[in-house]
């Protein structure tokens, strides 16, 4: 039996959610042609108002594929990577394959444009941005996520060899497949042991294939731009990989690195993962402390608040427990807990770079 | 199943107004209260009393002063996953589910409200990647709005079980943790060793309620990865997972005295919430004050009833005292 499904309360909502612009306030459904004209005069609310009535986006792809040889490859490439973003939350109006056969055909165009190296590059990027970001929901990941990236990398990585951001995406796309099966929470919180006997034949494969991911980001940590990034997901494997030593190595310089460079996402993730490298080595206190600089960085994220509450009530420091508890569940703190993005890389950058994207149509 | 509660010190039981009945905690000393469970069959066994029990403290026979069974009011919480799996996006959906009268999950929680005596609470906790107390103001749910994060659908579920616990329980009375939600966990963050740690030293009991079709794994679209029978080459890392899910829920289960039902309906879920309440209700809770035994560190426990080999005693496993 099916549970009841309040379609109809989403939808609604959905549709109240909506911030409709006031010059698209009779949208009507258009040809791709047609779209990408207001597109290409710089109509972009008004595009995606009219994206937004699309059902059969199987037709919306036909046309374009008819249609794209006429139109400039550089607006043509953008235009098609917003259609593509229809496939992310919250509006997820398109299938998985349709949203990336979208983002094959703006590559095309975004290849053909030539105008510089740097747009190309740009729109690689954005591109990487969306392809993270559509695996939003873990039940998608094993649909393709990794699997989709990793070819759409290593193309660009053919006309960028040296792109850092390409390179991490390629090594994140190794990883997707963890988080993809095991579920990243799952994955760390889990019981260490072997609770069946299959089990005990898939966990050790499985840690040597998460040291193997941690030595492809540890290959990057002297990349700049993402060096960070890298030795804190090195950290991250290796603590996976039950190496809480030599994952309590990499994230000190990682927490030391992010300080210096003002860069508080990875200064929280550093020291969660120090915090949760810790507990395992039965350092409470440690733990406690390292949960508490994290916040230090990222006050809204929860991630390091549960954990932190935990430390506090395992080692007897109840009324200190409860009360992170209680500020926790009253919170009104908004925005994003790194935590919950760590798995979708680049994602957190889609809108800034889909920006720099329409700027140089300008 | 049990549950143990420490009531260090307590001023005067704080009896819910309205009862009329003992204060079964004191000033004069420690007292540990356990939450017994007696069955023969799958029929609770009713008329006990205090000298019927035997206790062992650590292995030491300890005297069992009160024997209460049905009196004290209840706290309890009702964690409610409201993440994309569930079919309720956000917190937000949630939030406004009352009022569009259209969730079976607003059904539920109306019937657990009337489920409640007068003395007892119900405290509601909506979780996704985040956990938010659910406020009731002028009829409606009202819970802090949802940030980023829960547009993404993701959960803490095992997360905001553990931060529950970690509240405590009033002198005087009894705390459930009752769980709603379709198992998928994919954010919980709390490592293993103290998430055991919290289990152990908190004094309530967790009810699992899993919807969905197979026991532990997920909404409809993880429920088809997690077939077994899969061909995929990450075969044994899914079956890994999936059981994993199962495990965690008798874990948390069976360290808190509670239980779990997998497989639940959205026709069901009102009977198991109703069958779980009277279960709890239907414990006794047995106190006594510790004797010959040291005052820190891990005490287990173990509950029998003199000469009836054949009742089922299902108690917690011990308690911690720092």
């Amino acid at each position: 039996m099916s549970f009841r499904r309040p379609t109809a309360i989403v939808t609604a909502i959905a549709a109240a959610c909506v911030t409709v612009p006031r010059a698209a306030a009779t949208p009507q459904l258009q040809s791709a042609s047609a779209l990408f004209e207001s597109y290409r005069t710089g109509d972009h609310a008004a595009v995606l108002t009219n994206l937004r009535l699309i059902r059969d986006w199987a037709a919306f792809v036909r046309d374009v594929e008819r249609r794209k040889e006429s139109w400039s490859p550089t607006h043509g490439a953008v235009f098609l990577l917003e259609a593509a973003a229809f496939a992310l939350p919250p509006n997820r109006a398109m299938p998985f394959a349709i949203s990336v056969r979208l983002q094959a055909l703006g590559e095309d165009l975004a290849v053909r444009s030539a105008t510089s190296g740097s747009f190309l590059a740009d729109w690689y990027h954005a591109a990487i941005a969306l392809q993270e970001g559509r695996a939003v929901g873990f039940d998608e990941l094993p649909s393709g996520w990794g699997q989709a990236l990793q070819p759409f990398v290593e193309r660009m990585l053919e006309r960028f060899p040296s792109d850092p951001v390409a390179r991490m995406a390629a090594a994140r796309a190794q990883e997707s497949r963890f988080f993809g099966w095991l579920g990243a929470g799952n994955l760390h919180a889990r019981n260490p042991q072997p609770t069946s006997p299959w089990e005990a034949r898939a966990l050790p494969a499985a840690r040597r294939l998460m040291l193997a991911c941690s030595s492809e980001f540890e290959n990057l940590m002297s990349l700049p731009q993402v060096g960070v990034e890298a030795r804190v997901r090195a950290g991250f494997w290796r603590l996976m990989a039950d190496d809480s030593e030599g994952a309590a190595r990499l994230l000190q310089i990682a927490a030391t690195e992010a300080r210096v460079a003002a860069d508080r996402w990875h200064e929280y993730l550093s020291h969660l993962f120090l915090g949760h490298a810790r507990v395992t080595a039965d350092d409470r206190e440690g733990a406690a402390h390292s949960y508490r600089s994290a916040l230090q960085a990222w006050p809204a994220a929860d991630s390091a608040r549960a954990p932190l509450a935990a430390v506090l009530f395992g080692s007897g420091k109840r009324e200190e427990a409860v009360t992170v508890v209680s500020s926790m569940l009253a919170s009104t703190a908004q925005g994003r807990d790194p935590w919950v993005w760590f798995p979708f890389g680049d994602y957190r950058f889609w809108s800034e770079r889909l920006e720099r994207l329409r700027a140089q149509l300008r | 199943m049990t549950r143990v509660l420490l009531a260090a010190l307590v001023a005067t039981a704080g009896v819910a107004s309205g009862l009329q009945q003992t204060p079964i905690f004191t000033t004069r000393a420690e007292v540990v209260a356990v939450d017994v469970a007696v069955r023969e069959g799958k029929r609770p066994v009713a008329g006990l009393m205090a000298n019927d029990f035997e206790v062992l403290d650590n292995g030491v026979r300890q005297v069992v002063t009160t024997a209460t069974r049905g009196e004290i009011p209840l706290d309890v919480t009702l964690i409610v996953d409201v993440s994309n799996s569930m079919g309720a996006p956000d917190l937000e959906l949630f939030m406004r589910a009352e009022s569009a009268g259209d969730a079976w999950l607003t059904e539920g929680i109306r019937a657990i409200g009337a489920l409640m005596r007068r003395a007892d609470r119900l405290d509601i906790i909506a979780a996704a990647s985040r956990f938010r107390r659910v406020e009731r103001v002028d009829g409606q749910l009202r819970v802090a709005p949802p940030g980023n994060d829960e547009k993404s659908g993701h959960t803490s579920l095992f997360d905001a079980v553990i931060a529950s616990l970690i509240l405590p329980t009033p002198p005087g009375r009894r705390r459930l943790v009752v769980v709603l939600s379709d198992g998928l966990d994919t954010t919980s963050n709390i490592p293993f060793p103290i998430r055991s740690e919290v289990l152990d030293r908190s004094d309530a009991v967790v009810q699992f309620i899993v919807l969905g079709k197979k026991p532990g794994l997920g909404g409809p679209a993880l429920g088809t990865s997690c077939n077994p029978q899969s061909r995929s080459s990450d075969a044994a890392l899914i079956q890994m997972v999936c059981g994993e899910r199962a495990w965690v829920f008798r874990n948390f289960a069976a360290r808190t005295a509670g239980s779990v039902v997998f497989s639940v309906t959205a026709r069901d879920f009102v009977p198991a919430l109703r069958e779980g309440l009277e279960e709890f209700r239907s414990r006794y809770v047995l106190t006594y004050v510790p004797s010959g035994v040291s005052l820190s560190g891990w005490h287990r426990i173990d509950v029998s009833v003199r000469g009836r080999k054949n009742y089922e005693v299902v108690a917690r496993r011990g308690y911690w005292r720092h």
